[in-house]
């Protein structure tokens, strides 16, 4: 009993980095219908930034405010440059986000090389509560997604611009009559998407080993848990992430080794054939 | 109040509007009426600022807004509810007449005109925290006009206020309608495919076939069978019962 | 009278220089040509280098005693270097230019398997005698008994006799079940069958527990092997992740006798995520002994000098110059006791059937299901945050 308790507490632990990264997938994906597979990267790079922060000033606080930061940035230069051309047309912006992946892939690899880089963890060692072993690495992972999750809830429930947010998600047309900026909207969730993906990267970093490579497995897990949990919707997110976390915890511990992706992957495919869009309930995108 | 000369819409190679010229005064209730695929929301949605005119000019009382965006349109006081109701299924109604007021920052003014509303409509003051899409499509209409109130236009636009509901409820909408511009001093401007509403409500009719007015006047020119036959291509069901 | 003088002078002379001019009439010498065809630049530089300096400083050691005496004749080897650049077609093109322009009988490496399996094309026909560590000679099939590349002489122990080191050090530690932890893919099927063979043989239980290629959190792989009660965990690859599935097996407080790997760095176990050694000794397979961390005298003083020949020969991979030091003297002695420097096949038959005692132990070709060597392996100890090297003794007798 105690052995599948631990392996359901790594899988919520493991499952809150990928609601954590569904977060800016749906949100992004949820509002403008752009499928932006370069998240992966932009999560690869947070990591990158939230090293390279760390290795300058020892400190880990900083690093999450660099990646945080560095990441808007980049997020806003690739709206303002590429993808609000894109999106009338939702497909070109899929292929472009692809060619995005090869040329932020490549930068990573030019400027760090292909070999593992690893900072000291800021919480390591472990709790022991009664035969559970509580890593100490679990609090920040499930404490970041988790304060994440809410503040982004509380604004898109409770404030003016979420409420923007979510009228230009249900309906932009709509949303534009009311003298909501929709283009601003926008710009502003493709931001705080590529934040949202910084802290996921610097999350990864605490983790563990980080490569220009780290990005791929994130990204399809993300998208993943982003449609299962229906787009634009973050509490979908949420569950759905926790939830593919610890299926792929039960599949490594007690699976056929080396199935563990078949069995993750084939659950999503089944809840999504059953309902397309999702558990929750999503938006129907924008479309402009 | 507003002016549209030759106004002029491309969607890609469809020609959808060639050349508009109408004119509405604000102290009258203007329906737009024509066959299907005319161009009547096009109009609509082209002032609003959906779509940007090729050619011509829109004003608005002396300000140009032909091309500006929908938030600086409804800022010049300008606010279209458009066709099919549009309210936002994932927020309550009260979200949905808060985001009305979205260029509005009087957060008590805001409360205070929503209470207002609801005491005028009391089947909506008592659905306030009630999902939208759970309203029937009557209710969901007047939140629809309300949520259009909510940016205190001094013009209101409407495409087909009256579709899919039931006719008392039409009736009332009506009224409603004739209030607003002799109460209130609200222009408003209607697209309509339902002859026995536009004839009660409207104070002038204007005839848009193949993206042009073709025809301005008096409901009653809406009685004439020739002239409609004139402009509509093929008879329609409403033509022939009127 | 001065004429007398100079005339007795020159018998003199000439007396003396007689005997001298009929003995080097007598002693001849001559040369051998010895080919090296490595990756001295290019991704796979830091495995070319050391294994170029193999071959280097055991022809120097050899040419500084005077070379070796094969049949009467007093022979010398000369060097030709390749570099092929870590590039398939240049590694090609160097084999093609040392046998079949320059006419050497006798080539190191590539020590790269993707290179050797096809400059291998070059050297069999012209029956060249090629030294290489090439795993994919081991894999290919190109050493088996049947095989027609009889000249090809793998220099890399067989995966079977790595096992045998690793399964040892865990019996060591009194491990009865350990959980072999690798990436599922061919580099791990092709190394899980000797591990299972050489647990069998030592009575240890092994279970194999294969994760995905780009896993980095190994969390429920380890919680996996605590729940099967394994007492000893093996990590096979990637070496660069080695201190991640530590940190989980540390802060998932697996109680594990002992830790091994393959070609770990020992450092991983001194400085560990949690900030102090790890509470559980530590081991990395070598196979060869280790330059860093020698596991005897004699390679440490080889250690020195190698260093005092070739400053550039450092790092992880140095131990590399033990497939090829050991050899290119293993291969002057075959040539010796078989009299000849051209009869290549004389030679190889030679080489096959002798024990040599090198740096690296007793070197053997005494594996019967594959034509590579024996030779001492190398394990290093990582206890209370001290390292300490040790040699595993070759098969060899």
């Amino acid at each position: 009993m105690i052995l599948f308790l631990q392996h359901a507490l790594n899988g919520i632990s493991l499952g809150a980095v990928y609601a954590l990264i569904a977060v800016g997938i749906t949100l992004v994906y949820g509002l403008s219908r752009i499928i932006h597979f370069a998240v992966g990267e932009l999560v690869m790079l947070g990591a990158y930034v939230a090293w390279e922060t760390w290795r300058l000033t020892g400190s880990h606080t900083v690093g999450l405010a660099a990646a945080a930061a560095v990441l808007a940035v980049i997020g806003m230069i690739t709206e303002r440059g590429i993808f609000r051309f894109t999106l009338r047309e939702p497909l070109t912006g899929f292929i472009v986000s692809l060619g995005l992946i090869m040329i932020l892939q490549g930068i990573g690899i030019e400027i760090w090389s292909a070999d593992p880089r690893r900072a000291d963890p800021p919480l390591a060692g472990s709790w022991d509560v009664s035969g559970l072993i509580f890593r100490k690495q679990v609090a920040i992972n499930i404490g970041v997604s988790l304060l994440v999750l809410l503040a982004a809830y509380a604004v898109l429930m409770k404030t003016r611009y979420g409420k923007a947010v979510r009228a230009v998600a249900d309906d932009p047309s709509a949303a534009a009559l009311m003298g909501v900026p929709v283009r601003f909207i926008i710009m502003t969730t493709f931001i705080v998407g590529a934040a949202l993906a910084g802290v996921g990267g610097w999350v990864v970093l605490t983790n563990g080993s980080i490569s220009p490579f780290v990005g791929e497995a994130y990204l399809l897990r993300g998208f993943a848990v982003a449609l299962i949990g229906g787009l634009g919707n973050v509490q979908g997110a949420a569950v759905a992430g926790v939830g593919m976390g610890v299926a792929e915890s039960l599949a490594a511990g007690y699976g056929s080794p080396g199935w563990n992706d078949a069995y993750v992957f084939g659950i999503v495919i089944l809840i999504l054939l059953w309902r397309p869009t999702g558990l929750g309930r999503g938006s129907s995108g924008a479309h402009l | 109040m507003l002016k549209i000369e030759k106004l002029q819409v491309h969607f890609g190679h469809v020609h959808a509007l060639r050349g508009v010229n109408l004119e509405a005064a604000r102290n009258e209730v203007l329906v737009l009426i024509g066959p299907n695929g005319a161009g009547k929301s096009t109009v609509l949605n082209t002032v609003a600022g959906l779509n940007t005119p090729t050619e011509g000019s829109v004003h608005l009382d002396e300000t140009a807004i032909g091309g500006m965006t929908p938030r600086n349109v409804v800022k010049a006081g300008l606010t279209l509810v458009p066709q099919g109701r549009r309210l936002f299924g994932s927020m309550t109604v009260r979200e949905n007449l808060e985001m009305g007021a979205y260029t509005k920052n009087d957060k008590a003014k805001i409360d205070d005109q929503i209470a207002r509303w609801s005491e005028f409509f009391p089947e909506i003051g008592a659905r306030l925290g009630i999902r939208a899409s759970y309203l029937s499509g009557g209710q969901q209409q007047i939140v629809a006009i309300i949520r259009g109130l909510m940016s205190e236009p001094r013009t209101l636009m409407m495409d087909e206020p009256s579709i899919g509901l039931a006719p008392v409820v039409v009736k009332r909408i009506g009224v409603e309608i004739r209030r607003l511009n002799r109460e209130a001093g609200i222009g408003i401007v209607l697209v309509e495919q339902n002859v026995e509403f536009a004839l009660t409500v409207s104070d002038r009719v204007a005839i848009l076939a193949q993206g042009q007015v073709v025809h301005t006047g008096p409901p009653r020119d809406m009685r004439d069978p020739a002239l409609l036959a004139h402009h509509f291509f093929g008879s329609t069901p409403e033509t022939e019962a009127g | 009278m001065n004429h007398k003088r100079i005339l007795l002078k020159a018998i003199a002379v000439a007396a003396l220089a007689l005997p001298m001019a009929s003995a080097t009439a007598q002693g001849r010498t001559g040369v051998v040509k010895i080919g090296i065809n490595e990756m001295l630049s290019g991704m796979f530089v830091t495995v070319g280098v050391p294994a170029s300096a193999g071959v280097r400083l055991a022809v120097k050691e050899i040419n500084d005693k005077g070379g070796v005496s094969v049949g009467g004749t007093t022979y010398k080897f000369e060097i030709t270097e390749a570099d092929n650049k870590s590039s398939t077609a240049d590694a090609v093109a160097a084999m093609n230019k040392l046998v079949n322009d320059d006419k050497i009988k006798f080539v190191f490496g590539p020590t790269v398997g993707a290179l050797a399996s096809q400059s291998q094309e070059v050297v069999i026909p012209a029956k060249v005698i090629n030294f290489s560590a090439a795993t994919t000679w081991q894999s290919g099939g190109m050493l088996a008994p049947s095989s027609k590349a009889t000249l090809l002489m793998g220099t890399q122990m067989a995966v079977s006799a790595i096992s045998t080191i690793d399964i040892g050090a865990m019996k060591e530690y009194g491990v009865k079940k350990v959980a072999f932890i690798s990436p599922d893919d061919e580099t791990t099927k092709a190394n899980m069958v000797p591990f299972e063979t050489a647990a069998k043989a030592a009575g240890i239980e092994a279970i194999f527990i294969l994760h995905p290629p780009k896993t980095t959190d190994y969390s429920s792989f380890v919680t996996r092997a605590g729940g099967e009660k394994v007492d000893g965990i093996y990590f096979l690859y990637p070496q660069a992740n080695a201190p991640d599935i530590l940190r989980a097996i540390v802060e998932l407080k697996i109680p594990i006798k002992v830790f091994g790997g393959r070609a770990l760095d020992p450092q991983f176990a001194v400085k560990t995520a949690i900030g102090r050694p790890l509470p559980f000794p530590f081991y990395s397979t070598l196979n060869t002994p280790s330059i860093d961390y020698p596991g005897n005298a004699q390679v440490k003083a080889f250690a020195e000098r190698l260093r005092a020949f070739d400053p550039k020969v450092v790092g992880s991979t140095a131990n590399f110059v033990f497939f090829s030091y050991d050899f290119m003297h293993m291969l002057a002695e075959a040539m010796k006791i078989a009299g000849t420097v051209e009869d290549t096949e004389r030679i190889g038959k030679v080489l096959t059937s002798m024990t040599y005692s090198g740096v690296a132990g007793k070197i053997c070709y005494n594996n019967p299901a594959m034509r590579t060597a024996s030779l001492d392996g190398g394990l290093i100890y990582v206890r209370d945050g001290k390292i300490e090297g040790k040699t595993f003794p070759s098969s060899c007798k």
